[in-house]
C-alpha cells in the first residue's frame, strides 16, 4: 500500500470525476445519472474502508505538487483524515440517494448533482489537505461548488441566502488568505504535523503568532458558524433539504470545524494555543456561540431555521472541545464532528419528509404527524433527544467527554455551558416531540403530496439509516470501530507524537 | 445467570413494545417488570458490558436491592390495572414500558453514565405519561413537570460531569466515597427534585392528579424513590451536614401534610401525602450520613412500605371506594397502614425511622417531632378517606367490578414490608407502650378532625395544587414571555446600513462627466503634470 | 537560431496577410486570419525553446549595429504576451467565424482584425520609441476600426470617441519620444535610457509618454472610453481589445518604467501609478456591480483588473513582478471567455440586459459554465491562475510591509466577487414569464467551446504555473531582471 502516494487524489478525483461526468451526461439522461452516482459514492465508500485498514495499521499517504516555487499542493491521509472522510462518503451516499427521491420531479438535477459531487470532491481535498495552503484551496472550492446548490431553487429568497452565504465566507476567505499570507511570508510553507510546530519555528514572534491564529480561525469560523461570522447559515436553510444536509452535515460547516481542528492541533499544537493564550479566547467564544445559538433557535417557527440555529450552536461544541487543553475534551469535540453529523443529518432528512409529503415546514404544521408518518418522527424523535444528550443516543458521548474534559482541565465553568445547552436544546425540541406525538392532527394537511414509492423509500430509509447510525454510535461507543473508538485513536497520536 | 437476568431486565420492556399495538398489550405490560422482581429476589452481583456506551455496569446490592423488590412489585401491580386506561391505549402502553425501560436502567445501573441515562430516559419518558389524558391540566401539569424534571436533570448532569472529571465512568460503588463537595450538593439538588422535597415538590401534586390512575401509582409509587437511589448512591456526607437534611426533611414532612389538608381531590390528597412520606425518607437518609449503612434496612422498608401502600391507595382512587364495605376496607388497610398502625408495616417503619433518628443523636426530634408528623399523617389520611367515601356511582349507576390489583396491591403492601423487615432483622415493638404510642395519633385524629369541622367554611383554609406554585409560575411565566419578546425585537433588528445611499447616484454622475471628451483631455494633463512632478521630485 | 531570425515575420506576416485579406471575401479572409495565428501558435514553442536557451533575444533589422539599427527585442513578457495574444486571437477569430453576424461579414473586418494582430506584434517586440508609437497606431486604429464594425449606433458613437482620445494619446506619447529623441539623440530604449540624465525636461517627457499610455491603456481616471467601446464592440472583438490590447500600453508603461525609469526617477512614479492602479480597481468593480448590462458588467471589470497591473511599480520585487505577469495570463485568458460567453448569452436571448438572461443555465448551460469559470479567475478564487497571481501578488506586498497593498487586494477580490456573483445570479435566476417571446438566435457550438477553452485555460494556469513562471517571469529592464 505504501507504493500508493497517489490514494488521497484518487479520493479526491472520484468525485470530481463524478461531477464532470453527470454535467455531460446531461439533463435528461436520469438513469445514467443515478447510476454515475450511487457507483461513485459506493466506490469511495470501498476506497474509504480500504483506507482505513491501512491508517489503523499505521501507514499514511502523501502525495506532492508543486504549484509555484515553495508552494506545494500536499494531500495527504492520516487518521484524522479518515474520520472527516468516512463520515462524508457514508453521508454522501445516504444524501444521494435521498436527494433522487426528493427531487424526483424537479428541473436542473443534472446541476445539482454535479454540484453536488463537486462540493464533495472540495471535502474530500479538505479532509485531505497536507497544509494550510491546499486546505486554503479546497476550501475555496467548496465555497464555490455550494452556492449554486444554495441558490438551486432560484427564489429570490435563495438568492437572498447565496448572497448572505458568499458574503459571509467570502469575507472569512479575505481573512483566511491574509493570515495565510502572513504565514507564508514569515516561515514558509508548513505541513500539517500531528502536535503541531508553529511555536519553534515561530518562536519569539508571539504577536504574529496571535494574529495569524486569530485571522485563520476568522477563515474557519465563518464556515463554523462561530459567533460573530453565524448569520449565513439560519438564512441558507431556504435551500433543498438534502443541500442543507450537505452544508449542515456533510461538508460546509463540518470543514470549518476541521479546519478549526487541524489549526489548533496540526499547525499551533494545542498546548502552543493554551500557551498563547488563546485557548480562553476561543472556548469563551465557543460557549457563547453555543448559547446564543440555542437562544435563538428558540423562537423560530420554521422548522429548518430552528434546526440552523441549533447548528450553530452544536458545531462550537466541536471548537470548544479544541480550545480546551487536555485528550478528554479534544476526543469530545473530535467524536462531535461525526456524531453532530450523523444527528443533524437525520433532522434535516425528516424536516424535508414532513415539507415534501405533507406540506408541514412550520413547527405549528407538525400537530400529530407521529400518527402518520410515525417512522419519520420517530427517527426524528431519536435524533432529537440524542441532541439535547440523552443516552445512549450519540450527543451524550460528546457531552460527557467535553464535560469531564473541561472539569479535569480545571475549566468548570464549561460545564454550565454544557448544561445551559442541554436546557435550551430541551427547550427548542421537547414541544416539537409534543406537537408530533401527543396533539391531535389537523383535519387537512398544508399541501400534501403522493410522490412514488420508490421516492418515498428513497428518502425514509437514509433518515432511518443515520437515526441508527446516531443510536448505534453512542450506544457502541465503546467499540474500537465507533466513532469514539477511532478519536480515541487519532487522540492518542495526537498526544503521543 | 445473572447476566441473562440482568440482559432480560432491561430489554424486555423494549421487547414487549412489540406486543403494545396488539391484544397482549396487558400480559407484556405486566410481564416486562418480572425480571427486576427476579433480580430483587435472587441475585446479586455486577455484570460489566464494557462495549456499550462508556462501558456500562450493572449490579444488585444492598442499596437497590429493595428498590428492585418496589419496583418490580409495583410496575406489576399497576400495569395489570392499566387495562382500564380507555384513551389511547396503545400510546399509554408505549410510553409506559419506556418509563419502565429507564426505570430498569436506572435501577441496577453500576456506572456513572448508565446511571445517568437511565434516570433521564425515566424522567423525560413519564412525561408522556403526565399529559396522557391531554386535557388543558393535563398539559398545565406536563409543563410544570417538565421544567422542574428537567431543572433537576440539569443538576445532576452538572454533578454527574464534575464527578466524571476526576473519576471518568468509574463504577458508583468506587466513587461513592470521594465526590467533591460541589457535585455533591448539585446532585443533592437535582434529586431533591424527584424525590418531592419543599420548596421542589410543586411538582408532584399538581402531576399525580391527572396522570391515569395506573401511571398515578408508579409515579407517586416508585418513580420518586429515585431520587434517593441518586442520593445512596452519589451523594457524600459532606455535601450537606445531616442536621441541614434532616431540617429539609421534617419541614417536607410537614409542609406537605398541612398542605395536604387544605385540599379537596383524593388524587391530590394522596400526592401530598406522598410529599410528606418522602419527607420522612430525607430524615432517614439525613440519619444514613450521620450514623453510616446501618440505616440503610430502614431506608429500604420506608421505601418498600410507602411505595406498595401509596400503589394500593391511587388504584383505589380509581375505584369507586364508596359503593360497598368492602371496597372501603381495601380503601382502609392500606391508609392505616401508612398512618401507622401498630402491628401493621407502618409500625415497623415508623419505629425504624425513630430508632434512626434517635441514633444519629437527635433524641428530641425522635420523641416530639416523630409523633407530631405521625398524627399529621394519620389526620391527611383520614381526610383522604372522607374524600375517598364519596366517591360512589351514582343512582343507579353502573359499579364498575374491582380491578384484581388494587386487592393484590393491598396485599402486598402488608406482607412484603414485613418479610423485608423480617429478612433484615428488624421486628416491631410489640410492649404496650408501643402499641399505645402507635394508636394515639389514630385516636387523636378524628377528635382533631371533628372539632375542626366545628369552624366555619371559610375559615377552613384551602390551598391550590402546587401552594407555592401559584406564587412561582406567574413569575416563571413572564420570564419565558420577558425571554421571547427580548429575542423576537433581537431578531427583527435590521443590521444593514440604510439604503438610500447616495453613493450610486454620485458614482454614475462621475461616470459619466468621466466619459466626456474635455474631461477626459482635462484628466490627461492633469496625470501627465502629476507624473512630471513625481519623476521631478 | 531559426526562431530568432524568424523573429520580424511576427510583425511581417499578419501585415501581408492583411493586404491580402483585403482582396478576399469576407469568409475566406477570416480563414487566412485563422491560418496566421495557427501559425503564430504552431511557431510560438520554438520561440520558447529558443528563449529557455538563451534568455532574452534580440534581433537588429537590416544587419546594422546598435546605434543605428532598429532592434526586435523579446524578454519573458514579451514571449508569454506573444503566446497569450496567439491563443486569444485563434480561439476569438474562431468565435467570430462560427457566429455568423454583420459584423464579420464586413470587407474590412479581418484586414482591421489581421492589421490589429500585427500591431500586437509590433507593440511587444518593438525595442525602440518611434516603432512602439507605429505599433500603437496600427493597435488603434484596427481596434476603432473594429469596434465600429457592430455598425450600431452606439458602437459608432463609441468607436469616434475610442479613436479621438487614443489620438490624443498618441499625441502625448509621440511628444514625449521626440523630447526623449531630441535630448539623447537616440529613440533605442537601451541608448536612450543610458543617456537620459535626470531633470525637468525628462521628468516632462516620461510624465508625457506615460498619460499618454494609461489614457490608451485605459487606467482610472481616463479609462471613459472603455466600457463603451468594449461594451458595444462585436463579442470575439472586445475579447481581443480586453484581453490583449490594453495590455499592449501596459507593458509599453511597463517598459518605459524599466528602461527610461531609472535615469528618469521612475521609482517616484512607481507609487502614484500603483495608486492610480488601486483607485481603478475599486472605482471599476464599484461601477461594474452598478450595470444593468451583461457586457458592461464584463468591460468594468476589465477597467479594474488593468489596476492589478500597475501595483506592482510600488512593491518592484520578483514576487511581485511574477504575481503581475501571472495575473496578465491569467486576466487575458478569462477575461476573452468571459467576453464571448457573454456575447453568446446576449445572442441567445437577444437582449443585452441582465434581467433578460434570467434561465440562461438552462437555455445554454456550456457558456453560463465558461463565464462562471471566467469569473473564478477573475475574482482570484482557487484554483486557478488568478488565485496565484493573487497569491504572489499578497506575498510581494506582505514582503514589502504595502499594507495598504494587502488590503485594497484583498477588498478588489471581495468587490469582484460582488459583481460577478451578482451577475451569476441573474443569469441563474428562474425565467418567471414562459410566454415571454425570445428574440434570439441560436449559438453555434463552436462558439461556446470557444469560450469554454479560455476559461478552462485560466483554471489550468493554477496548475501549471510554475513552468511558466520557471521559463519567463520577468520583464527584463537594463541589468536583466529586476
Amino acid at each position: 500500500m505504501t507504493g500508493w502516494p497517489a490514494l488521497p487524489l484518487l479520493l479526491v478525483l472520484l468525485s470530481l470525476a463524478t461531477a464532470l461526468a453527470v454535467f455531460l451526461a446531461g439533463e435528461a439522461r436520469q438513469r445514467l445519472r443515478t447510476t454515475l452516482n450511487l457507483a461513485a459514492a459506493l466506490a469511495k465508500l470501498g476506497l474509504v474502508a480500504l483506507l482505513l485498514r491501512a491508517v489503523a495499521a499505521g501507514e499514511t499517504f502523501q502525495w506532492r505538487m508543486p504549484l509555484l516555487p515553495g508552494l506545494d499542493l500536499v494531500l495527504k491521509v492520516d487518521s484524522l483524515t479518515l474520520l472527516f472522510t468516512t463520515l462524508s462518503a457514508v453521508l454522501w451516499l445516504l444524501t444521494t440517494i435521498y436527494a433522487i427521491g426528493y427531487l424526483e420531479r424537479s428541473p436542473g438535477r443534472a446541476r445539482f448533482f454535479g454540484f453536488f459531487s463537486l462540493c464533495v470532491a472540495a471535502t474530500m481535498g479538505i479532509a485531505t489537505a497536507g497544509n494550510l495552503f491546499t486546505f486554503f484551496v479546497f476550501y475555496e472550492l467548496l465555497t464555490l461548488a455550494t452556492w449554486p446548490l444554495v441558490v438551486h431553487r432560484g427564489t429570490q429568497a435563495s438568492f437572498a441566502g447565496g448572497r448572505s452565504y458568499l458574503c459571509h465566507t467570502l469575507f472569512g476567505s479575505s481573512l483566511f488568505l491574509a493570515g495565510l499570507v502572513w504565514l507564508h511570508a514569515l516561515v514558509g510553507s508548513q505541513d500539517f504535523i500531528a502536535g503541531g510546530e508553529l511555536g519553534d519555528v515561530l518562536s519569539g514572534n508571539e504577536a504574529a503568532q496571535r494574529g495569524i491564529f486569530v485571522l485563520l480561525l476568522a477563515g474557519m469560523g465563518v464556515k463554523a458558524a462561530l459567533l460573530p461570522l453565524h448569520g449565513w447559515l439560519p438564512k441558507a436553510m431556504v435551500a433543498p433539504a438534502p443541500v442543507s444536509a450537505l452544508l449542515h452535515a456533510v461538508a460546509v460547516v463540518k470543514a470549518g470545524a476541521f479546519g478549526i481542528v487541524r489549526l489548533v492541533y496540526d499547525v499551533y499544537g494545542s498546548e502552543r494555543v493554551q500557551a498563547l493564550g488563546l485557548g480562553h479566547w476561543l472556548a469563551a467564544l465557543a460557549a457563547a456561540t453555543i448559547l446564543y445559538g440555542s437562544l435563538m433557535a428558540l423562537r423560530q417557527a420554521d422548522l429548518k431555521k430552528r434546526l440552523a440555529w441549533s447548528t450553530v450552536s452544536q458545531v462550537s461544541y466541536i471548537a470548544l472541545g479544541a480550545a480546551i487543553a487536555g485528550p478528554l475534551a479534544t476526543i469530545g469535540g473530535l467524536v462531535h464532528l461525526v456524531h453532530q453529523g450523523l444527528m443533524k443529518i437525520t433532522l434535516f432528512f425528516c424536516a424535508g419528509l414532513y415539507a415534501e409529503l405533507l406540506g408541514s415546514k412550520r413547527i405549528d404544521q407538525l400537530d400529530g404527524v407521529g400518527r402518520v408518518m410515525p417512522w419519520t418522527s420517530l427517527a426524528f424523535t431519536v435524533t432529537a433527544l440524542g441532541m439535547i444528550g440523552v443516552p445512549p443516543m450519540a450527543g451524550f458521548v460528546s457531552k460527557w467527554y467535553l464535560g469531564t474534559g473541561a472539569v479535569a482541565a480545571g475549566q468548570s465553568w464549561v460545564v454550565g455551558v454544557l448544561v445551559a445547552s442541554t436546557l435550551l436544546n430541551a427547550a427548542y425540541f421537547l414541544p416539537v416531540l409534543g406537537r408530533i406525538w401527543f396533539r391531535p392532527p389537523p383535519d387537512a394537511w398544508p399541501a400534501p403530496t403522493r410522490p412514488g414509492r420508490w421516492a418515498r423509500a428513497a428518502m425514509l430509509l437514509p433518515a432511518l439509516a443515520t437515526a441508527l447510525a446516531a443510536l448505534l454510535a453512542g450506544l457502541l461507543a465503546g467499540l474500537e470501530l465507533s466513532p469514539l473508538g477511532w478519536v480515541k485513536l487519532i487522540v492518542a497520536r495526537e498526544y503521543g507524537g | 445467570m445473572s447476566a441473562l437476568l440482568v440482559a432480560l431486565a432491561l430489554l424486555l420492556p423494549w421487547l414487549a413494545q412489540l406486543f403494545a399495538g396488539g391484544r397482549a398489550r396487558i400480559a407484556a405490560v405486566v410481564v416486562a417488570p418480572l425480571p427486576l422482581l427476579a433480580l430483587a429476589l435472587l441475585d446479586a452481583g455486577e455484570v460489566r458490558a464494557p462495549h456499550l456506551l462508556l462501558g456500562l455496569a450493572f449490579a444488585v446490592d444492598g442499596v437497590n436491592r429493595p428498590l428492585l423488590l418496589l419496583a418490580g412489585l409495583g410496575w406489576m401491580l399497576a400495569g395489570a390495572a392499566a387495562s382500564r386506561v380507555a384513551r389511547a391505549p396503545v400510546r399509554f402502553a408505549r410510553f409506559w414500558l419506556l418509563v419502565l425501560a429507564g426505570q430498569a436502567w436506572l435501577l441496577l445501573a453500576a456506572d456513572l453514565a448508565g446511571f445517568y441515562g437511565g434516570y433521564l430516559m425515566m424522567t423525560l419518558a413519564a412525561f408522556g405519561l403526565v399529559v396522557h389524558a391531554g386535557t388543558a391540566p393535563a398539559w398545565r401539569a406536563g409543563r410544570v413537570y417538565l421544567a422542574m424534571a428537567l431543572a433537576g436533570e440539569a443538576l445532576v448532569l452538572a454533578g454527574v460531569l464534575v464527578v466524571a472529571g476526576s473519576h471518568g465512568n468509574a463504577a458508583l460503588a468506587t466513587i461513592a466515597g470521594d465526590v467533591p463537595g460541589t457535585a455533591g450538593l448539585l446532585l443533592l439538588a437535582g434529586f431533591a427534585v424527584k424525590l418531592g422535597q419543599v420548596p421542589l415538590h410543586v411538582w408532584l401534586p399538581v402531576a399525580h392528579p391527572v396522570a391515569p390512575v395506573p401511571a398515578s401509582a408508579v409515579l407517586s409509587g416508585v418513580l420518586v424513590k429515585a431520587g434517593l437511589l441518586g442520593m445512596l448512591r452519589l451523594v457524600p456526607p459532606e455535601a450537606v451536614a445531616p442536621v441541614g437534611l434532616l431540617a429539609l426533611g421534617l419541614l417536607t414532612a410537614f409542609w406537605g401534610a398541612l398542605a395536604g389538608l387544605c385540599q379537596q381531590r383524593l388524587k391530590t390528597v394522596l400526592a401530598y401525602s406522598t410529599v410528606s412520606q418522602m419527607g420522612l425518607v430525607m430524615a432517614a437518609f439525613a440519619a444514613l450520613q450521620a450514623s453510616g449503612p446501618v440505616v440503610l434496612p430502614v431506608l429500604g422498608l420506608l421505601a418498600l412500605h410507602h411505595g406498595l401502600n401509596k400503589i394500593a391507595l391511587f388504584l383505589a382512587a380509581g375505584g369507586q371506594v364508596g359503593a360497598s364495605r368492602w371496597r372501603g376496607l381495601l380503601f382502609a388497610l392500606p391508609a392505616l397502614s401508612l398512618a401507622g398502625l401498630p402491628l401493621a408495616t407502618g409500625q415497623l417503619a415508623k419505629d425504624g425511622l425513630k430508632s434512626a433518628i434517635a441514633g444519629a443523636g437527635w433524641e428530641t426530634v425522635a420523641t416530639l417531632a416523630l409523633p407530631a408528623s405521625s398524627l399529621l399523617t394519620a389526620l391527611l389520611l383520614l381526610h383522604a378517606w372522607s374524600l375517598a367515601r364519596a366517591d360512589r356511582p351514582a343512582d343507579r349507576g353502573e359499579v364498575r367490578p374491582v380491578h384484581p390489583a388494587w386487592p393484590l396491591a393491598v396485599l402486598a403492601g402488608l406482607v412484603v414490608p414485613w418479610a423485608w423487615a423480617l429478612a433484615h432483622d428488624g421486628a416491631a415493638d410489640r410492649t404496650a407502650s408501643a402499641l399505645a404510642a402507635g394508636l394515639l395519633p389514630l385516636l387523636l385524629a378524628p377528635v382533631i378532625r371533628g372539632a375542626l369541622a366545628r369552624w366555619p367554611a371559610p375559615v377552613r383554609p384551602r390551598l391550590p395544587e402546587g401552594d407555592v406554585l401559584v406564587l412561582v409560575a406567574p413569575a416563571g411565566r413572564w420570564l419565558a414571555r420577558l425571554l421571547a419578546r427580548g429575542l423576537d425585537a433581537w431578531s427583527a433588528l435590521d443590521w444593514r446600513l440604510p439604503v438610500a445611499w447616495p453613493a450610486a447616484a454620485i458614482l454614475a454622475a462621475i461616470e459619466s462627466r468621466l466619459r466626456r471628451l474635455p474631461v477626459a483631455g482635462g484628466l490627461l494633463l492633469v496625470v501627465a503634470l502629476l507624473a512630471a512632478l513625481a519623476l521631478g521630485g | 537560431m531559426a526562431a530568432t531570425e524568424l523573429l520580424p515575420l511576427w510583425v511581417l506576416v499578419p501585415l501581408l496577410a492583411a493586404a491580402l485579406a483585403a482582396c478576399l471575401p469576407a469568409r475566406r479572409a477570416g480563414q487566412l486570419a485563422l491560418a496566421v495565428q495557427l501559425a503564430a501558435l504552431a511557431s510560438w514553442p520554438l520561440l520558447a525553446a529558443a528563449f529557455a536557451d538563451r534568455g532574452p533575444l534580440t534581433v537588429s533589422l537590416a544587419g546594422l549595429a546598435p546605434p543605428l539599427a532598429i532592434r526586435l527585442y523579446l524578454d519573458g513578457i514579451g514571449l508569454l504576451l506573444l503566446g497569450l495574444v496567439a491563443t486569444v486571437t485563434t480561439a476569438a477569430s474562431l468565435h467570430a467565424l462560427a457566429t455568423p453576424g454583420r459584423a464579420a461579414l464586413r470587407p474590412a473586418f479581418w484586414p482591421a482584425w489581421l492589421v490589429l494582430l500585427a500591431g500586437l506584434h509590433t507593440v511587444v517586440l518593438s525595442f525602440d520609441l518611434f516603432n512602439m508609437y507605429v505599433g500603437l497606431e496600427l493597435l488603434t486604429l484596427a481596434a476603432v476600426a473594429l469596434v465600429a464594425s457592430a455598425g450600431t449606433v452606439a458602437a459608432l458613437a463609441a468607436a469616434m470617441r475610442y479613436l479621438l482620445l487614443a489620438m490624443l494619446g498618441s499625441l502625448a506619447w509621440l511628444a514625449g519620444v521626440a523630447m526623449i529623441h531630441a535630448g539623447t539623440g537616440s529613440l533605442d530604449l537601451e541608448l536612450a535610457g543610458a543617456a537620459l540624465a535626470p531633470g525637468g525636461w525628462v521628468s516632462v517627457a516620461l510624465a508625457l509618454m506615460l498619460a499618454g499610455l494609461l489614457l490608451k491603456a485605459a487606467v482610472f481616471p481616463l479609462h471613459g472610453w472603455l466600457p463603451l467601446a468594449h461594451g458595444a464592440a462585436p463579442g470575439a472583438v472586445s475579447a481581443v481589445l480586453s484581453a490583449l490590447v490594453v495590455k499592449a500600453a501596459l507593458l509599453l508603461v511597463w517598459r518605459v518604467q524599466l528602461w527610461l525609469g531609472p535615469a528618469g526617477g521612475a521609482d517616484a512614479a512607481g507609487p502614484l501609478l500603483a495608486a492610480l492602479g488601486g483607485a481603478a480597481i475599486l472605482w471599476g468593480s464599484l461601477s461594474a456591480y452598478r450595470q444593468d448590462r451583461l457586457k458592461q458588467v464584463v468591460a468594468f471589470s476589465t477597467v479594474a483588473q488593468l489596476g492589478y497591473l500597475l501595483l506592482v511599480l510600488a512593491m518592484p520585487s520578483a514576487v511581485a513582478w511574477q504575481g503581475t505577469t501571472l495575473h496578465l495570463l491569467a486576466h487575458g485568458l478569462a477575461k476573452a471567455a468571459m467576453f464571448l460567453a457573454a456575447a453568446n448569452l446576449v445572442r441567445r436571448a437577444g437582449d443585452p440586459r441582465l434581467a433578460a438572461l434570467a434561465g440562461s443555465d438552462a437555455a445554454a448551460p456550456v457558456s453560463v459554465f465558461a463565464f462562471a469559470l471566467a469569473g473564478v479567475s477573475l475574482v482570484g478564487l482557487p484554483p486557478s491562475g488568478g488565485f496565484l497571481a493573487k497569491w504572489l501578488l499578497l506575498q510581494g506586498a506582505w514582503q514589502a510591509g504595502a499594507w495598504w497593498l494587502v488590503a485594497l487586494l484583498l477588498a478588489g477580490s471581495l468587490l469582484a466577487a460582488a459583481y460577478l456573483f451578482r451577475t451569476l445570479a441573474a443569469l441563474l435566476a428562474h425565467r418567471d414569464g414562459a410566454g415571454q417571446a425570445r428574440a434570439g438566435l441560436p449559438v453555434p457550438r463552436i462558439a461556446e467551446l470557444a469560450a469554454l477553452a479560455l476559461a478552462l485555460g485560466a483554471i489550468v494556469l493554477g496548475f501549471a504555473a510554475a513552468p511558466i513562471l520557471d521559463l519567463a517571469a520577468l520583464p527584463a529592464g537594463p541589468g536583466g531582471a529586476p
